[in-house]
């Protein structure tokens, strides 16, 4: 196929070029055409899939850019660098695009936290993610970590970044002017990484771990300079089209620029500054050493470019000019030693329609019976269990090692539903998380998928921001395993349906597939990043419970929902039944009151029911506010399936009394169900259950049937086992 | 009232001081390391971050920017200056004040709220509180262990030149306050004049309400008031 | 352990000094150590690691740096001259670390 592309027979070079941008990691040959079922525009969408990150108006003439993108394989093999790595390429996509980086999140999904494999990963990955994105000032603010042992030689680490600027400020990747000069500015050229990108679209084998050179070292000091010095650049008004360099290196940034531009490119190889002797072009195309941009200035400002870069210490070469051909021509001490067309690299990467097949495994997992659990006798010893399993605990092992105020932007940090982080120079802010529940993703992948969507749009409603747009990471097994393909194909499917429903379009992303060892395939985990504003940061709204005699309500309708659930597989140890069914409009009418309720300052604290239900939720407002609560249950079915139940579209509110009547009105315009179902005061939470049927009617006389207790937990318990799990597990 | 806040290839929170020191009420603007005059400020800060990435040892090569000979001139002159986080480290590797620091004992990088007590309030940037006060700050760090050999420790605690102390919300420095293993929970010193001041804790990060708290705001405020009050140490009358 | 595997650059770093004098060519390995006094977080835990993994003769771990320097002189008393100053004023910081080095000429005599 190349041949017929070229009329001729590719040398070495020009096989390599081939080789790495039309592997997965860059080529997307599997997933294109899936990926075009995914709704990428609306009115907020500034800049949609295609370029370094997408982009969304958030209002007073300013723009947010925005990506989450994966580091999996590398990850696997060295857990520092591989993280450390992941974070520094998202926060050049970034920058590459005008914007300075103002926060970033991520997604970790790791083995069993037993196992001392998954906890050197789990260490190495964290620091990692510390040590870069603590040196480049970008605070963490905010991600989730998931284990399981699907992941236990399948680690997942992705990583979100954001960033802000005046959108008449944004800059793309597009190459223009005939003529015009091309520098490589940043560091030197090695042999770091060559062949990253065929790496990260293989299976991971023993055999791979040996390719531990495939491995990239970054240094956040460069990335620091760098970033400045672009900013810089874009702020003088230097900068006519930008790209930075990650996987595939110089081969990727040259051909995308000149294939986004319609034009070519000719590079002079000697003129690429190396830091290793006896270089080869084949070794300057295809290296993948970190914090080097590709550059095409104004014309006229190529010294200007060469006097800022210098000024921070970082180098500016021209090593190439802008041609009309359509060619990324390579010489060598003269002659041409590859020529390829820009766009065939580019763009015209075969398409590939995969086979797929549903599994047969989720007949099984599907039949499974809910009705026949027990629930155990102690429900309070159910909540400690669950607030004590690492994937429901604290997550402040990690997140204390992350700067999260650097940048002095940082309003709700991690810990909460969403991150909240202010705008410079405006009253707004916005909210950001990243979200993904893969046991519901196993069990239904095209719900579960949905169900990310949703959550994250829920997040961020909490805080009191609207939802805007969403970037996507999708990390799946083997794509020519049909059942995985079929996974990745239903997950886009609910995706997309979600992201219609709640006017949340996807403007970029990343597909990760091969994330499985020869025998174990991860867990379907297509992770949403979202974003949303809030017009006064002032007014953002926090998860913990604050004032005693504050009313919680409970919004959204629950049922006997425990398929799938946190409760099912830590309590009873399952993972079947059924995904909680997902009614995107109702979703949408709890995200609306949300906003609306706190837009009028009625909302004392905020947060979501998702993992672990109801007991889990109260329990976390409870410890995050240090204040208790005295809560009244009415319950249709059995009160453990009423505490852990993960239904949809619900979260507790808490307001002032005087509020209660304008909430609950609220409610009823827009449509949600609302109940009082308790208040806030004490130093335990206290939960008593009564079946609802039993609960007389006004004007009834019969005696109520008494309450049963069902929680009754000092906070000071509940906050203890939360938060020492995982700093337990670690120490060990 | 103009501060100059001073800018290392590294440093990440330069910004966040010029902001502070704005909200706070005062003008300030940025020195290039480069730069070799440091005329015209009334007080210049050392921020935070990773100057030179924190190769070889943090503040190690920071120390040798050109403009560090004005800072030393401007030190000796009796004229405040701040050193924050990687400011702090860049004054101990300068010689500007006494003693080293370490890795965290914990090994790991710590962000947090700490509480710290005032020692001293006869520097500029704590002639406006108390002693015995207790601040809360933010901290982060992966090298704030204070070290000092027991001779130089002993002076520094005679003459009082601990400024900052890790405590608990009772104001008692016990070690489980301490979070980074400092000898004597030592958070802050200031050299013999009192004039120079170090600390790990981020006052940039507590001077406005909505970023979770305005214990920041003093430091500044009090080497403004002094300012103001036209006092140098180390001068006779 | 929260390092990375790979030696990152304090911990193997390559510092190449060139000197504008035209003379002969030397190599100098400086191993920076903390001073004996001063409690080593790192190494202690490391040690502890090391005894958890099995190692229960490992009694103590100090970690240093090693440090090389490719430096042209005029003779080697003079190259011993420049590297004390370097390694006093910047390789290694004497409120806490000691350092020693050892020279070769680049020809390997």
């Amino acid at each position: 196929m190349i041949q017929d592309l070229l009329g001729r027979e590719p040398n070495y070079v020009e096989l390599g070029m081939f080789s790495v941008m039309w592997s997965e990691h860059c080529s997307y040959k599997n997933s294109r055409a899936v990926l075009k079922d995914l709704p990428t525009s609306g009115p907020q969408v500034l800049q949609g899939p295609g370029e370094n990150a997408g982009i969304v108006d958030v209002g007073d003439g300013l723009a947010v850019a925005f990506k989450i993108e994966s580091h999996n394989h590398p990850s696997a093999v060295e857990p520092y660098e591989g993280a450390a790595t992941g974070v520094g390429g998202i926060i050049r996509d970034i920058f590459t695009m005008g914007a300075r980086p103002i926060a970033s999140l991520n997604s970790l999904w790791l083995g069993d936290l037993q196992s001392n494999k998954s906890r050197m990963l789990f260490d190495g990955i964290v620091s990692g993610i510390s040590g870069y994105g603590n040196a480049v000032g970008v605070p963490t603010v905010g991600g989730q970590t998931v284990f399981h042992q699907s992941y236990e030689n399948n680690p997942l680490v992705n990583a979100m970044c954001v960033g802000v600027m005046r959108q008449d400020e944004i800059k793309r990747s597009a190459a223009s002017g005939v003529g015009n000069s091309v520098m490589l500015i940043g560091s030197t050229t090695g042999r770091d990484g060559i062949h990253g990108a065929t790496f990260a679209s293989a299976d991971l084998t023993e055999e791979a771990v040996e390719k531990k050179s495939a491995v990239q070292v970054g240094d956040p000091f460069r990335e620091k300079l760098l970033l400045e010095a672009c900013l810089e650049l874009v702020a003088r008004g230097c900068v006519l089209g930008i790209q930075d360099m990650g996987a595939a290196g110089l081969t990727c940034s040259s051909c995308e620029m000149a294939a986004r531009g319609n034009v070519g490119m000719v590079i002079d190889i000697d003129k690429v500054p190396r830091r290793e002797d006896g270089m080869t072009p084949y070794e300057v195309m295809l290296s993948e050493s970190q914090e080097r941009m590709l550059l095409v200035p104004v014309p006229g400002k190529e010294d200007e470019v060469k006097n800022v870069l210098e000024k921070w210490d970082l180098l500016a070469e021209e090593i190439g000019k802008v041609t009309d051909d359509g060619f990324i021509t390579l010489l060598e001490g003269g002659e041409i030693v590859a020529q390829v067309p820009a766009k065939a690299l580019a763009e015209n990467a075969p398409l590939y329609h995969r086979e797929s097949v549903r599994p047969k495994y989720l007949d099984e997992v599907a039949l499974y019976d809910v009705g026949a659990l027990e629930a155990p006798k102690d429900l309070g010893g159910a909540l400690l269990q669950l607030l004590g399993s690492p994937n429901l605990a604290s997550k402040k092992w990690v997140y204390r090692q992350y700067d999260q105020q650097v940048g002095a932007g940082t309003v709700v940090g991690p810990g909460s539903d969403a991150a909240v982080v202010r705008l410079p120079g405006t009253s707004r802010g916005i909210a950001l998380t990243c979200d993904c529940n893969s046991r519901y993703c196993y069990v239904n992948p095209r719900l579960g998928a949905a169900h990310a969507v949703a959550e994250a749009a829920r997040n961020l409603a909490c805080t009191g921001a609207r939802p805007l747009a969403a970037t996507n990471c999708q990390n799946y097994g083997n794509p020519y395993k049909p059942e995985v393909f079929w996974q990745f194909k239903e997950g886009i499917e609910g995706m997309a349906e979600a992201c219609i429903a709640l006017n949340t379009p996807i403007t970029g992303g990343n597909v990760s597939f091969y994330n499985e060892d020869g025998e174990m395939a991860i867990r379907p985990t297509p992770v949403v990043g979202m974003v949303g504003v809030i017009d006064d940061v002032e007014d953002c709204v926090a998860m913990g419970f604050s004032q005693e005699g504050d009313v919680i309500v409970l919004l959204g309708t629950t049922r006997n929902e425990i398929g799938a659930s946190e409760y099912l597989a830590t309590v009873h140890g399952v993972e079947a039944g059924q995904v909680p069914e997902l009614d995107l409009d109702v979703e949408r009418r709890l995200c609306e009151l949300l906003l609306a309720a706190a837009d009028r300052g009625i909302t004392r604290s905020a947060h979501d029911l998702s993992d672990g239900g109801l007991g889990v939720a109260l329990a976390e407002c409870c410890i995050a506010g240090s204040c208790g609560a005295r809560v009244r249950l009415e319950a249709n079915i059995a009160p453990d399936r009423f505490l852990f139940s993960e239904s949809a579209g619900r979260a507790i509110i808490s307001v002032d009394e005087s509020d209660l009547g304008a909430l609950l009105d609220l409610a009823d315009e827009m449509g949600v169900a609302a109940k009082a179902i308790g208040e806030v005061g004490g130093e335990s939470l206290d939960i008593t259950c009564v079946e609802s049927a039993c609960v007389p009617a006004q004007g009834d006389d019969r005696r109520a049937q008494e309450a049963e207790v069902v929680i009754a937990l000092p906070i000071a318990k509940l906050a203890q086992v939360y938060e020492e799990a995982i700093p337990c597990a670690m120490e060990r | 009232m103009k501060f100059g806040v001073i800018v290392f290839p590294g440093s990440n929170c330069d910004r966040d001081c010029r902001n502070a020191i704005e909200a706070v009420g005062f003008d300030a603007e940025f020195i290039w390391h480069r730069d070799t005059s440091v005329a015209g400020y009334d007080c210049l800060v050392l921020p935070g971050g990773y100057s030179y990435g924190d190769y070889l040892r943090p503040g190690a090569i920071a120390r040798f920017s050109p403009v560090m000979d004005s800072v030393v001139e401007y030190a000796r002159d009796g004229r405040p200056v701040i050193g924050i986080c990687n400011g702090f480290q860049i004054l101990l590797e300068a010689g500007l004040l006494p003693g080293a620091m370490q890795r965290n004992v914990g090994t790991r990088f710590i962000c947090d709220r700490v509480r710290v007590r005032i020692e001293s309030t006869r520097t500029p940037f704590t002639s406006g509180c108390r002693e015995g006060d207790v601040l809360t700050l933010p901290i982060a760090h992966a090298d704030g262990n204070y070290y000092a050999d027991p001779q130089t420790l002993a002076e520094l605690e005679e003459r009082g030149q601990v400024v900052f102390r890790y405590c608990n919300e009772l104001g008692d420095a016990t070690p489980e306050a301490n979070p980074n293993g400092s000898l004597n929970n030592i958070a802050g010193v200031s050299n013999e004049a009192g004039n120079v001041v170090g600390m790990m804790p981020h006052p940039e990060r507590a001077c406005e309400a909505i970023l979770g708290g305005t214990d920041g705001r003093r430091i500044f405020e009090s080497v403004a008031e002094w300012v103001r009050g036209g006092v140098r140490v180390g001068q006779d009358g | 352990m929260a390092k990375s595997l790979r030696p990152k650059h304090e911990d193997d770093a390559q510092t190449k000094v060139v000197l504008e004098v035209h003379g002969v060519k030397y190599v100098a390995y400086v191993d920076v150590q903390l001073k004996q006094s001063i409690l080593d977080p790192q190494g202690e835990a490391v040690r502890s690691a090391l005894v958890q993994m099995g190692y229960g003769g490992v009694q103590k771990v100090r970690i240093g740096k090693r440090i090389r320097v490719d430096l042209e002189a005029a003779n080697e008393a003079e190259c011993r001259r420049i590297m004390d100053e370097i390694c006093s004023q910047i390789l290694a910081n004497p409120t806490m670390e000691t350092y020693e080095y050892e020279i070769k000429e680049e020809s390997g005599k």
